[in-house]
């Protein structure tokens, strides 16, 4: 073979090479920026959605995880971690990555079904077995002596749930605003330590056998059992009352873009309402929104009366500027240390 | 408890009746006041056997009592410790969290330093002050005449005051904005901004040092001597421009950013375009310029046994700088002796007028820089332990031109028009030892123990000397003219023609912030006299300058 037909040879190989269709060779990461419960649910589902998007693309997918309060996740992503999406803990930490860096669009909530909550949860108790304090619903954890763990609202998603909660269920029974203000105060007065996210909570109660009491999310709570030795050692108590909370997902829309992850990415959140998702959302003690999936996993649910952000507190833009800005209720109840 | 009671009656009563062998004897009232005894006795025993029942049953209870109170407290302990350390972990994680976002702000000797949490960002103020005393002696007698007496007024000075504002913007842009006060004028120095992504290529734009001469490059606090010598006078002071540098670092390591000037790697470069300026032209803050054509500047400078382990030889510093450029009737500034007494000054002048009948006659002369003017700059340094030496050789060329009209009412007439390439030349050489062993070097000395009498700690103190020397054209004194009515670029009767200088100085580095600095230099000058008779030239009287200087520097 002469020189030339072997370079030409060479040189249409190494072309043939390069043009190779993108299928044979793909591989894409994602990020996930979540808040401090969702590791669990989420090493089950990135494998899940992992096999479904092979499956369906052929492409292999990868998706990392960051986990921490919501609140400082959604400042992170705003700094500029760079994830692909976010699956926060509540709608008003998405809000902050259009008002502050435009990363989203205004309108990222009506994206995907059920204002982008493909799950919901509440917050319920997790006291020591036996309940040595006879807690059974708010009221019993604000009397004096009873010791409470729960996280900062400042910091972390859960705790601001949990605050609207406590809100909620005085502003419902005792009937007014100031109420249910010395209500939420009596509670945080009895918090012996307020740490930065849910799960720094749950080993604050679990790990370290800190108080009698830790308010936190059903799912959260479930775990917990799972983890540190079940009814043994904890039981669940269901208030009568709590919130509906909706933790939202979305796609950040000019990450993807530059990491061209936006199709994956789309996918990747769209696939949690589909059935295989929901039930793994169950599993997780998350409750799901596909109605058929909540029926198969409804006696682990308990029954209580809740309610929405929307409902009692317009919205988590009036919640947030009321109660957890700086200078808000929040600041004024809420003393350090006891 | 009944056994021992009446053991005790039992044994109370024969000790009793035991006591006394004439119990028979004894009559009944006897025997009546024994039974109230015994009576009283046995109530005595009662009360005191109730008493250590009361004894021995209450500790009984508190004792019983006690495990479960101690559980109670060691769990409340228990719990209280359990939420300490929590706090103290919360707290701890919080704090972590507060420093990504808190600014670092240094003060200390080096000025004060504001930097973001992630380092990316940064502002240093820093800032000296040179207080100066300049001496000038045997000036004051010489001359025969008031007019052409020599006495140089001695004054205090402030010869600089000047702050420096530096700063880092996301890492990789630097900035320096730097004015003085010095000299009873408001002037910004520096004003700059470097971007420098690569080490190897960095490009800053603005107003900074020229990067033409050696000691022009060197800081002003770390001078060996007062004032610089000629040779900077014949490069650009500051200019307006933009300058790309860098620098490159012995094989196989990386180079790191080191400032636009920088002294510290084996090659360091600069290829600049500039306004341009004169020769010895004043830092000032007008940046206008008179022509599209600009000044071409470069310089390269390496320490060709960096790194080579040959100790005597790492501080050996050579290089070479130049510029080129086509300046347009730029005026031209004097040049001054180490005293800072003009010793060129060129013919821009306006004489005194005439009348003619009904006619003014004025004589204009003007001398500018025009046409080609380039310079050559050779450059070395060598430090090694406590000695030093610096020495830089220049020559400038230009084009000068000049011109004398006369203008006799409202008509002007041309007289002169001269063009002359002018090579100017300077040169000098500086030693210096640190007298005590400190490492000399081109950014100053600093000693290890700040002066403390009481500790006997002195500083540092440097010796340093210097020759140098500056050499004008000799076309600059030619008469293009008349005898009768000369025209000189530059007046030989008030300009000199060459200058010899030697200095010898001393600098106490008290601190790493103060200096106190002592020089004597010692000038002679060729011509920039009259003379007397046939003979209409003489030398200029020698300057003898004593300079002190108080100098603080963050």
């Amino acid at each position: 073979m002469s020189f030339l037909k072997s370079t030409a040879l060479f040189t249409t190989l190494m072309i043939l090479i390069a043009l190779q269709p993108d299928s044979a060779k793909a591989e894409v990461t994602l990020l996930n920026v979540s808040y401090d419960p969702t590791r669990e649910l989420y090493q089950d589902y990135n494998a899940l959605f992992a096999k479904y998007w092979k499956s369906k693309t052929g492409e292999d997918v990868t998706i990392q995880q960051s986990h921490g309060g919501s609140g400082k996740q959604a400042r992170a992503v705003v700094d500029g971690l760079e994830g692909d999406v976010v699956t926060l803990a509540l709608a008003y930490d998405v809000d902050q990555l259009y008002d502050k860096a435009k990363l989203v669009p205004k309108s990222w909530q009506g994206r995907l079904p059920q204002n982008s909550s493909p799950y919901t949860s509440t917050i319920v108790f997790l006291v020591r077995a036996g309940n040595p304090k006879n807690i059974k619903d708010w009221d019993d954890v604000v009397k004096n002596g009873v010791s409470i763990v729960t996280p900062n609202p400042k910091t972390s998603g859960g705790a601001r749930w949990v605050y609207l909660a406590a809100w909620g269920y005085a502003l419902k029974k005792y009937g007014s605003e100031e109420k249910a203000q010395e209500f939420v105060g009596k509670l945080y007065k009895n918090t012996a330590v307020l740490d930065t996210g849910a799960r720094g909570a749950s080993v604050s109660f679990a790990e370290r056998e800190i108080g009698d009491v830790l308010l936190t999310w059903e799912n959260e709570g479930f775990l917990i059992l799972k983890e540190y030795g079940g009814n043994e050692k904890f039981q669940i108590v269901t208030p009568s009352v709590s919130i509906l909370a909706e933790p939202p997902v979305t796609v950040v829309d000019k990450v993807v873009k530059r990491h061209g992850t936006e199709k994956v990415a789309t996918e990747y959140l769209k696939y949690l309402y589909s059935k295989e998702a929901q039930e793994l959302a169950a599993k997780h003690h998350y409750r799901p929104r596909d109605a058929e999936v909540l029926a198969k996993y409804g006696k682990q649910f308990a029954n209580l009366e809740l309610f929405t952000v929307d409902a009692l507190f317009g919205g988590w833009k009036e919640a947030q500027e009321k109660h957890f800005a700086d200078g808000g209720v929040f600041d004024k109840i809420y003393t350090p240390g006891r | 408890m009944k056994h021992p009671r009446m053991w005790v009656l039992v044994l109370t009563v024969n000790s009793v009746l035991g006591a006394d062998p004439a119990l028979a004897a004894l009559d009944e009232k006897k025997f009546e006041a024994m039974e109230r005894r015994l009576r009283e006795l046995e109530r005595r025993l009662e009360v005191a056997e109730r008493g250590n029942r009361n004894i021995i049953a209450a500790p009984s209870a508190e004792a019983a009592a006690q495990p479960a109170a101690d559980e109670r407290t060691v769990k409340a302990l228990d719990q209280k410790v359990r939420i300490l350390e929590r706090k103290r972990e919360v707290e701890q994680e919080v704090a972590a969290e507060n420093a990504k976002k808190t600014p670092k702000i240094e003060a200390g000797s080096s000025g004060v330093k504001i930097s973001s949490p992630d380092g990316g960002h940064n502002l240093r103020i820093r800032g000296f002050v040179q207080a100066d005393g300049n001496f000038f002696m045997d000036d004051s007698t010489q001359g025969t005449t008031p007019q052409n007496r020599t006495n140089i007024p001695d004054k205090f000075t402030l010869r600089r005051a000047r702050l420096l504002l530096d700063g880092t913007l996301f890492k990789h842009v630097d900035f320096r904005f730097a004015p003085d006060f010095g000299g009873g004028q408001a002037r910004l120095f520096d004003g700059y901004v470097d971007l420098h992504y690569f080490p190897f290529a960095s490009l800053a734009a603005g107003k900074q040092k020229a990067p033409i001469s050696l000691e022009r490059l060197q800081s002003a606090t770390a001078l060996l001597f007062a004032e610089r010598a000629y040779p900077t006078q014949l490069a650009p002071n500051r200019d307006l421009g933009v300058v790309l540098h860098g620098n490159i670092s012995r094989l196989g390591s990386t180079a790191q950013y080191g400032g636009l000037h920088n002294f510290n790697d084996v090659i360091t470069y600069h290829l600049g375009v500039f306004n341009g300026t004169t020769d010895n032209q004043a830092v000032q803050n007008a940046d206008t310029d008179r022509d599209d054509d600009k000044e071409f500047e470069g310089r390269v400078f390496a320490h060709p046994f960096q790194h080579s382990g040959v100790s005597v030889l790492e501080g050996l510093g050579v290089g070479v700088a130049g510029s080129w450029g086509q300046p347009f009737e730029n005026q031209l500034a004097n040049l001054t002796s180490p005293g800072q007494n003009a010793v060129l000054s060129y013919a821009n002048a306006t004489s005194a007028n005439t009348v003619r009948g009904a006619n003014v006659i004025t004589n204009v002369s003007s001398v500018t820089s025009s046409g080609d003017h380039y310079r050559l700059y050779p450059q070395a340094y060598w430090y090694w332990g406590p000695y030093g030496l610096l020495g830089e050789w220049v020559l400038s060329s230009q084009g000068l031109h000049g011109t004398r009209t006369r203008r006799i009412g409202n008509v002007t007439h041309v007289r002169n028009d001269v063009s002359v390439r002018q090579d100017n030349t300077a040169w000098q050489i500086a030693a210096s030892y640190v007298l005590t062993g400190e490492d000399n070097t081109f950014q100053g000395v600093r000693p290890p123990h700040a002066f403390n009498p009481f500790a006997s700690t002195w500083g540092a103190f440097q010796l340093a000397a210097r020759w140098s020397e500056l050499d004008i054209d000799d076309d600059t004194f030619r008469n293009y003219a008349t005898a009768q009515s000369p025209f000189f670029l530059a007046n030989p009767q008030t300009s000199i023609s060459r200058a010899t200088s030697w200095a010898v100085g001393l600098n106490w580095y008290l601190n790493a912030n103060i200096k106190l600095m002592a020089d004597y230099e010692q000038t002679y000058f060729e011509g920039g006299k009259a003379g007397t008779g046939t003979n209409q030239l003489a030398d200029r009287e020698t300057e003898k300058v004593f300079f002190t200087r108080f100098q603080y520097a963050f």
